[in-house]
């Protein structure tokens, strides 16, 4: 996940509510299932700016995680404009699954 | 780009719930008609109480569940939301209406005006879905094998119904060349193989893989084994009409059972691949059903090759029956309403909660526990009942048929239950 940011607290605990927020089928949390692939975090202008991605196109929790995530954001971070930028390029694999979202996965 | 627009949006619950509840009341029904029979169990399957079990399971049970889940699918294969939840909701009234009528037309014995009813509105349902599907596909990806697998399969599911509505009226207006006895064979396999057998095969494919989260994937095979399984039934039905001897069926069996081989293998390579390495009970139940396929074929193999008495080969096709439509078509519908009704209601009940706090995941829906007991009974009771056919041993068909039925009890309680999951 790649974090743009002039403020390194505040996108650590931008990360840490995405930490939070799990996928419904396998329970990882979105950034250790790799969903997400960048968090622009700009304090000055209480902006957030998440882009990312889903499992295939088609999934059938898309519209549930991506709100989720949004939810996530604006309750923590209430004032701030919350901008969610779903992309396929590149598509998911399982590749992006974190080492610790592999480990808990292997349990 | 923001993709977001782009996204298809999930069935909704209302829609297909209707599905499952059938289902699941079916189920039961056929499992208390099915007891109700073990105190008495008929010599022959052209018995009324024999083939309303049957209809029962096929239609009201499988073929109900099965119309349901692809609903919900079709979005996921097709990529492109369903056509129209209207017209889903006329194929549940048109078929759920049918399927007691021509029911009851089979427990009376009666093939009058009831069971003709039955069957046309049946018939309508079908082709109601069948349109819905093709243009959700059409306006989709119909590149997608899965989603291939699945209008062929509706192809077939069309044929038997027509072919049903055929031997409904030939009972009264004598239409076909033979009577209806003699088709059943033909309306039978179309319906197992071409229906059920494909539209199984199509979408395990596809789940089995994603729950395993397994890198695995091999659209090779699967075409190969989708083409296999379209000529196997093709075959059968040009052998059945040209009247062929029986040893020629072995031609389409063989396809079959290559077919089921190479589908063997599919499923080994995604389970080594997998990164998901715990196997959760309901996919372990659905991979278990998976390979209780291989028992029908065999079953059908012994009564194509060796000769068996008038009194064995009822006996045998009775088993054979019985394993299809209790042992895979039910095995894999029990274990696969559990990874797929907990997520519907999920999306319904919670979604709107999710990221807001903690809230229960699709999994902790519903009971393990109660699962657990469910599959235990049910596959007590289907291996007893299964040995009690060959045997023609009352006391053990009673016996097993009750656990069939606990099990039935089990499985709709614990519906039941995700159906009602809150956040009250």
């Amino acid at each position: 996940m790649n974090i743009i940011t002039n403020d390194i607290e505040f996108a650590t605990m931008a990360s840490k509510v995405l930490e939070m927020v799990p996928d419904p089928e396998t329970g990882l949390s979105v950034i250790d299932l790799g969903l997400i692939y960048q968090l622009d975090v700009d304090k000055a202008a209480k902006m957030i700016f998440c882009s990312m991605t889903l499992t295939t196109r088609f999934c059938p929790m898309g519209e549930a995680i991506i709100e989720a995530v949004e939810r996530a954001l604006k309750i923590k971070f209430p004032g701030h404009e919350i901008k969610i930028n779903l992309t396929f390029d590149p598509p998911w694999t399982s590749d992006r699954i974190s080492p610790k979202g592999k480990t808990i996965l292997n349990q | 780009m923001n993709n977001r627009q782009h996204i298809s949006h999930a069935t909704a619950a209302t829609v297909v719930k209707p599905f499952f509840n059938y289902a699941s009341l079916a189920f039961l029904v056929a499992l208390v008609l099915l007891l109700i029979s073990s105190f008495k169990f008929p010599r022959h399957y052209f018995e009324p109480v024999l083939l309303t079990v049957t209809h029962i399971m096929a239609l009201g049970w499988g073929t109900m569940m099965i119309i349901g889940s692809v609903y919900q699918l079709i979005p996921v294969f097709a990529e492109q939301s369903l056509f129209s939840e209207k017209l889903a909701k006329i194929s549940f009234v048109l078929t759920a209406t049918g399927i007691p009528l021509l029911s009851y037309g089979f427990l009376k014995f009666d093939m009058g005006m009831t069971m003709q009813a039955g069957a046309v509105l049946i018939n309508l349902g079908v082709w109601v879905f069948f349109f819905n599907i093709l243009f959700t596909v059409k306006k989709g990806k119909f590149s997608d094998i899965h989603a291939a697998y699945i209008v062929y399969s509706i192809v077939w599911l069309l044929l038997t119904a027509g072919i049903g509505l055929l031997l409904v009226l030939n009972f009264s207006l004598n239409i076909l060349s033979k009577d209806s006895l003699y088709f059943l064979s033909f309306h039978a396999h179309i319906g197992i193989a071409g229906w059920f057998l494909l539209l199984v095969t199509g979408v395990a494919a596809r789940l089995v893989p994603m729950f395993m989260i397994s890198k695995y994937r091999n659209d090779r095979i699967l075409k190969v084994v989708l083409v296999l399984m379209n000529f196997s039934v093709i075959c059968f039905a040009l052998l059945f009409l040209m009247e062929m001897d029986e040893v020629f069926y072995l031609i389409p069996v063989g396809m079959i059972f290559s077919a089921l081989v190479m589908l063997a293998r599919y499923f080994y390579q995604c389970r080594k691949m997998r990164l998901r390495k715990k196997t959760e009970a309901p996919l372990k139940l659905s991979l278990l059903s998976l390979a209780l396929i291989l028992l029908p074929v065999c079953s059908l193999i012994c009564m194509l090759i060796f000769n068996q008495s008038p009194s064995g080969q009822a006996a045998l096709i009775q088993q054979y029956g019985f394993l299809i439509f209790f042992g895979w078509i039910s095995l894999i519908i029990l274990g696969m309403s559990f990874k797929t009704i907990p997520f519907i209601i999920w999306n319904e009940q919670f979604r709107h909660f999710a990221g807001a706090g903690t809230i229960p995941q699709p999994s902790a829906l519903y009971s393990k526990k109660l699962f657990n007991a469910m599959a235990l009974i049910y596959m007590t009771g289907f291996v007893l009942f299964g040995l009690s056919i060959m045997g023609r041993w009352q006391p053990l068909m009673i016996f097993s048929s009750s656990l069939l039925l606990l099990s039935g009890c089990c499985y709709a309680v614990n519906i039941y239950r995700v159906q009602y999951s809150n956040m009250k």
